[in-house]
C-alpha cells in the first residue's frame, strides 16, 4: 500500500507544485508590469 | 488563438479538478482489485494516463516549431516552449510512478528494456530542450535552433510507443494499447484518468503560455527603458 500512496502523492505534488509555481510567477509578472504601467 | 487559450485557463482548471475528483472516485470505488497484483495494481491508473499528455506536449512542441519557422511569429514559439515544459512534467511523473509500480510487482525499480530506455532518452531530449531555452534566451537564432530541435525530437515518439512491439517479448511492459482487453471497470477508470490528465495538461499549458506572454512583455519593457 505504501507504493500505491507514494505514486498518487507524486502525481498530486507534481500537479499542485507546478501549478503553484506558475501562479506565483504569473502574479509576480502581472504586478511588476502593472506597477510600471501605473 | 493564444489569447483565447489564456482566457480559458480558469475554466479548464475547474474542469480538470472535477475530472480528477471523478477519476479518484473511480480508482477507489469502481476499479476492481486485481487478483494477482492486489491493490498495488491501482498505480496503473496514475501511471498510464501520464503518457498521452507527455506525447501531446512533445508533438505540440514540434507544431509550435513548424509554426515559428514558417511565420516567425513568437506566439508559435511560446506554444512550443509551454508544451515542452508541461510535457516534461508528465514524462517525469510517468518515469517516477512506473518504478513505484515495478518494484513491488517486478521486484526491480528499473529494467533496461527497450521501452524504459527509449522513454528515458526522450525525457533527456526534452530536458535538454528546456535547458537550451533557459540559457539561450530570446534571440531569433536560439528560437530557430530550438524549433528544429523540437521537430527532430518527435521522431523518437513512434519508436518509444512501438518499443514494446519491437522488443518482441523481451520487455515486461504489456502490449499496446495498454487499455485494450481490460475488464470494464478498469478500462473506464483508465480512460477517465486520461481525460482528467489531458485537462490538467491544458490548464497547466495555458497558464505557462500566459507566463510566457507576460515574460515577453516584461522583456520589451526592459528594452524600452
Amino acid at each position: 500500500v505504501g507504493y500505491l500512496i507514494a505514486a498518487y502523492l507524486v502525481v498530486a505534488v507534481g500537479f499542485a507544485g507546478y501549478a503553484f509555481v506558475l501562479e506565483r510567477r504569473r502574479r509576480a509578472l502581472t504586478r511588476r508590469l502593472s506597477l510600471h504601467q501605473g | 488563438l493564444e489569447q483565447w487559450i489564456i482566457r480559458s485557463a480558469r475554466l479548464s482548471g475547474w474542469l480538470a479538478l472535477a475530472a480528477l475528483a471523478g477519476w479518484l472516485y473511480m480508482v477507489v470505488a469502481v476499479a476492481p482489485v486485481e487478483k494477482i497484483q492486489g491493490v498495488v495494481q491501482k498505480i496503473f491508473y496514475a501511471h498510464v494516463p501520464c503518457w498521452p499528455p507527455a506525447y501531446l506536449g512533445f508533438v505540440l512542441t514540434a507544431v509550435g516549431g513548424i509554426g515559428y519557422l514558417a511565420t516567425r511569429r513568437e506566439s508559435w514559439d511560446r506554444l512550443a516552449l509551454a508544451s515542452a515544459e508541461v510535457g516534461v512534467l508528465f514524462c517525469t511523473l510517468g518515469l517516477i510512478t512506473g518504478p513505484l509500480w515495478a518494484k513491488p510487482v517486478w521486484g526491480e525499480w528499473w529494467v533496461w528494456d527497450l521501452r524504459l530506455t527509449s522513454t528515458l532518452i526522450l525525457w533527456f531530449i526534452y530536458l535538454a530542450y528546456l535547458f537550451l531555452r533557459a540559457f539561450a534566451f530570446g534571440s531569433d537564432t536560439a528560437r530557430t535552433f530550438a524549433s528544429i530541435y523540437g521537430i527532430l525530437g518527435t521522431a523518437l515518439i513512434p519508436f518509444v510507443y512501438l518499443a514494446v512491439d519491437l522488443a518482441q517479448g523481451s520487455t515486461m511492459h504489456p502490449s499496446n494499447p495498454a487499455s485494450e482487453g481490460l475488464p470494464a471497470g478498469m478500462q473506464s477508470t483508465v480512460l477517465v484518468g486520461m481525460a482528467a490528465y489531458l485537462l490538467v495538461f491544458y490548464y497547466l499549458a495555458s497558464r505557462r503560455l500566459e507566463v510566457a506572454v507576460l515574460e515577453a512583455r516584461e522583456e520589451e519593457r526592459q528594452w524600452a527603458t
